[in-house]
């Protein structure tokens, strides 16, 4: 069922709710994606200036030391191509189209691991397609 | 002497008789070629003179009036002294009278002709005395003469100013009393005057249009009874009765008013004992302010920033909410895996199902919340009313042929379009509906649903009804947040209802007993000046 370790998709997580990423980090490996794990937001920009490339950004809205929108903003300069996923607590009261194009997608908490599953898989099978724009969340 | 006239009598008194006419004619005779001179000489007089001078028009009028002198004294010396002769004289006086000539100048300008005259009869050969004598009389017939007509004039100057006196006095009055009655009639308070049995003897205008009773529908009627005043604790009579003993002089008085059609205004009197300025009929003057839609303006603006703080307070509870839920989501989600790998743990997996189903119903009364305690502004678009309520019954009708439940869709004659945020109106309708067939399949006998769609002179109105069992109370709190009646329910559908149609400028209402229910919604067709914000 685990792709071979060549062609695992690497997901960085930025949450500063650290337990809740671990737990969604052990779900995600075992689905068969590397992932890292950052607190704040310039933890994250460490990670994504590592010479190693991220393929997906999974990231609350609100975290410490770095607004989202600047975080997202740096790892599109920084890995032209990288699926951008945003999820949080205040789905109703923030628009995406604020994290510029292409559009990010929102995903509610509590999160639906689920459905963030499918979404990946189905984004990471051809990665450097995933610069298009998302389709809304159902 | 019944016959005699005036002139004659004139004539009589100052013994002027034929020989003075025969006399005058002598007199003429020899005048005649100076006659010019003199009147010359005598408007040239009148020319020095400022204020006399001042009662001509132009050069040209003296030149005339100078000619006319001249004839006028050919007359006076020539005769005849019959009728005629006097009312040519009364004629000149109405000039005199008309050109506003002062008596005291015909007086004095008299005296210049007089002096003139004497002079040309002094030259006479023979019978000088009594050419003067003659003179003196006849001049004095015209001087007497033409004051005739400047008391004539005075006489009717003084009548005619009696009568525009009067009739100045009467519409003075009548247009103070006019101005005083439009005051009151289109004064923006109500204002009713009561008489010393508190019954209506004045009802203005405003007061017409805040109650809906016509003058004549309350005038004399019992002021308190007519219009249903009330302040809650049987104030008002013990504060008319105060002003009509004298105790008090003027009271406030806040209460609540019946109008016409039976709704209820909120009005604040100010009562008025009329006292020493009391006319017959008025012993109290109540003026009154309508403060109904003033009120419901402040309690929406102060609701409005309750909302605002609860939405805050909200949107950070939402967030610390949400961050455990997903934590807790999370690690289900690895329990059920968990759970799932081994076999034969149906019920620990079912207990985890459990688990998780509650989390999203957590996660779900959060969001529901949010949508309620701070909801975006709609997105007033062109709606269709016809195709909101066919969306909203499409939706519905899983949920009603679940429950067999019959849900009727009644359309307009024709399509409105209206200004509204058909996402939230879909929101409303289909709340509206599954509520209904909720309520109805409780009574489980079937029963129907109908959405019906109609358009008012400026609104849409949209009725939601069933024939379900009818709310527990008519008076439940149900539009107030976390009040339900339903298993499982947040307690906030109804709210978030209200809510999306007040934002719309709207209403809702509902009237309710066992059989029929109905939600009563009215929907401004261009909600003026947008949302509340």
């Amino acid at each position: 069922m685990s792709p071979t370790a060549v062609n695992r998709s690497r997901v960085l997580l930025v949450d500063a709710d650290h337990r809740s990423s671990q737990q969604l980090a052990r779900l995600l490996s075992e689905d068969g994606f590397d992932v890292e794990l950052a607190r704040d937001g310039t933890t994250a920009v460490e990670a994504l200036t590592q010479p190693r490339s991220i393929d997906v950004l999974v990231t609350e809205l609100r975290l410490p030391r770095l607004d989202a929108t600047s975080l997202v903003r740096f790892a599109r300069a920084r890995h032209p191509g990288v699926m951008v996923v945003v999820v949080t607590s205040f789905a109703n009261l923030f628009s995406a189209e604020r994290f510029g194009q292409p559009v990010p997608l929102m995903l509610p908490k509590p999160l639906d691991y689920d459905a963030l599953l499918s979404l990946l898989r189905e984004r990471t099978e051809r990665p450097r397609e995933s610069a298009r724009p998302a389709s809304p969340t159902p | 002497m019944a016959s005699e006239t005036r002139f004659q009598e004139l004539k009589r008194y100052v013994r002027f008789d034929d020989a003075d006419a025969g006399l005058l004619r002598e007199l003429g005779r020899v005048a005649g070629p100076e006659l010019p001179a003199i009147a010359q000489r005598f408007y040239d007089r009148i020319r020095e003179h400022e204020d006399a001078h001042a009662v001509f028009r132009d050069e040209a009028q003296i030149q005339r009036l100078q000619r006319s002198l001249v004839d006028w004294m050919k007359r006076v010396l020539g005769g005849p002294y019959d009728e005629a002769y006097f009312e040519q004289t009364a004629r000149i006086g109405q000039v005199h009278v008309r050109i506003g000539l002062p008596q005291r100048y015909m007086l004095t300008a008299m005296a210049l002709i007089r002096v003139e005259l004497m002079r040309v009869a002094e030259r006479l050969e023979r019978d000088v005395p009594a050419t003067r004598e003659a003179l003196v009389r006849v001049l004095d017939l015209e001087l007497a003469s033409m004051l005739e007509a400047y008391k004539d004039s005075f006489v009717e100057r003084l009548e005619q100013t009696r009568r525009q006196e009067q009739s100045d006095h009467g519409a003075a009055l009548a247009k103070a009393e006019q101005r005083y009655i439009a005051a009151v009639d289109l004064a923006g308070v109500m204002i009713v005057g009561l008489d010393q049995d508190c019954r209506i003897q004045v009802f203005n205008r405003e007061a017409e249009r805040v109650s809906g009773f016509a003058r004549d529908e309350v005038l004399g009627n019992g002021f308190v009874d007519r219009l249903g005043l009330d302040d809650g604790s049987g104030g008002v009579e013990i504060k008319l009765r105060n002003l009509l003993s004298g105790a008090s002089n003027a009271e406030t008085l806040d209460s609540g008013l019946r109008t016409r059609s039976g709704k209820l205004r909120e009005v604040v009197w100010h009562l008025a004992s009329v006292g020493a300025v009391a006319d017959a009929g008025v012993s109290v003057l109540a003026t009154g302010r309508d403060v109904t839609d003033e009120r419901a303006r402040d309690e929406r603006s102060r609701q409005n920033e309750r909302m605002a703080a609860i939405g805050t307070l909200a949107a950070g509870l939402a967030h610390e909410i949400r961050n455990p839920l997903n934590g807790a989501q999370l690690h289900v989600s690895f329990l059920e895996r968990a759970i799932k790998r081994k076999s034969d743990q149906a019920d620990m997996l079912e207990a985890t199902r459990i688990v998780g189903d509650e989390i999203k119903r957590l996660a779900r009364l959060v969001t529901e919340f949010l949508d309620f305690a701070r909801p975006k502004p709609p997105e007033l678009k062109p709606t269709s009313l016809t195709r909101s309520m066919e969306h909203a019954c499409g939706l519905a009708s899983a949920l009603a042929n679940g429950h067999g439940v019959k849900l009727t869709c009644d359309v307009p004659g024709s399509d409105v379009t209206f200004m509204a945020d058909s996402q939230k109106l879909t929101q409303v309708l289909l709340n509206l509906l599954n509520n209904a067939v909720e309520a109805v399949a409780s009574s489980g006998t079937g029963g129907t649903v109908l959405l019906r769609g109609r358009r008012g002179p400026r609104q849409v109105f949209i009725d939601v009804e069933d024939d379900g069992p009818g709310l527990p109370t008519p008076d439940a709190p149900i539009f107030d947040a976390f009040y339900s009646t339903k298993d499982g329910g947040t307690g906030l559908g109804l709210a978030i209802t209200h809510r999306i149609v007040t934002d719309h400028r709207g209403s809702i209402d509902v009237s309710s007993r066992p059989g029929r229910t109905c939600f009563h919604i009215t929907l401004p067709l261009e909600p003026s000046g947008g949302a509340i914000p």
